[in-house]
């Protein structure tokens, strides 16, 4: 008789298993896996004694970040208040305020040319260009270490779990860098960083004991995507940039992948 | 047990957390993770795994010492 695995008793116990009829025979028959629920059921007990733990620091940010986008269309009426009668009458006061303070200004203060404007701007950018860079190295060791792993016929099972936590650090700073270069209009970086996100949630979220033909199946997916050529690609136009600020961005993600065809 | 929790990682911690204690559901996790409903059933896998593995020491004494009570 085939037993049930560890995992399929957990999802059966929060009953997120799709065969939970064959479960349920099975456990009927079968002493052992009885046993093995009876136990993983303990686990469950001591939880729930348990007062609700701090989910981590960065909990509510996780959150926060999952549900900001959709909070954009709210959070833009919020001015809408200020056209309550009474807060109209204070409101045209500040106005009032605003213009004077403004006229004044005009009469007693320079103006930030545009070169200093220009200046800010290239400032922004170098720091975004040396921080992505950075970043892309890290995520180039990472993606190096999986595809260039010697391989383990005899092991029944292979540990990933340091380079896991790496990948689950990587996606956090690749959220941020991402969002950035959005704002900063650079396409081919979002298109790259996006890719990447997906390849390392997917190393972060495996098991943390894979199989020979699992991890091959992961590294051969980074291989199939040509996500390390990418990455070196955009890490070496940002590597120029940073030498050359005066530079153009990196070449397009299509650009990029029509030469690597040929 | 708070030792076995921060043992886990910060998406475990949360996916356990809304799992086991918000009650929430694999979507609704996976929102938050933004990740797949498969990846997280395996996050929520592994956090359970390593938090029994932590505590199956602890659990199995407290069981011994009960029965050596009743012997």
């Amino acid at each position: 008789m085939k037993h049930r695995t560890e995992e399929e008793l957990i999802g059966y116990r929060y009953g997120e298993v799709k065969e939970r009829e064959f479960i349920t025979a099975h456990l009927k028959e079968c002493a052992e896996c009885r046993e093995e629920l009876a136990r993983i059921e303990t686990v469950f007990g001591a939880l729930d004694a348990m007062p609700v733990p701090d989910p981590g620091e960065d909990y509510g940010e996780r959150v926060w970040r999952r549900i900001a986008s959709r909070l954009d269309e709210k959070r833009a009426r919020w001015w809408e208040a200020f056209f309550v009668p009474q807060r109209l009458v204070a409101l045209g006061g500040v106005a009032a305020l605003v213009i004077l303070a403004f006229v004044a200004g005009r009469w007693t203060k320079p103006q930030i040319s545009v070169t200093e404007q220009t200046d800010a701007a290239k400032v922004r950018e170098r720091v975004l260009v040396v921080a992505v860079g950075e970043h892309l190295g890290r995520t180039e060791m990472v993606l190096m270490e999986l595809e260039n792993a010697p391989e383990r016929k005899g092991q029944k099972t292979i540990n990933i779990s340091e380079t896991q936590h790496r990948a689950e650090d990587l996606v956090e700073e690749n959220r941020l860098y991402r969002q950035t270069a959005l704002k900063e209009g650079d396409r081919a970086m979002v298109s790259t960083l996006d890719e990447l996100e997906r390849v390392l949630l997917d190393i972060a979220n495996s098991p943390e004991e894979v199989t020979p033909a699992a991890f091959e199946t992961i590294r051969k997916r980074i291989e199939a995507q040509g996500i390390l050529f990418k990455v070196r690609i955009v890490k070496q136009g940002l590597d120029e940039r940073k030498a050359n600020p005066e530079a153009k961005p990196a070449e397009s993600q299509t650009k990029v992948t029509e030469r690597k065809k040929v | 047990m708070k030792a076995a929790l921060a043992e886990l990682s910060p998406a475990e911690r949360t996916a356990i957390v809304m799992r086991h204690w918000d009650g929430c559901g694999i979507e609704e996790i996976a929102a938050v993770l933004n990740s797949s409903s498969n990846a997280t059933k395996n996050t929520v896998f592994r956090a359970v795994q390593k938090l029994r593995r932590a505590l199956t020491p602890f659990l199995e004494g407290k069981e011994a010492r009960a029965m050596g009570m009743e012997g």
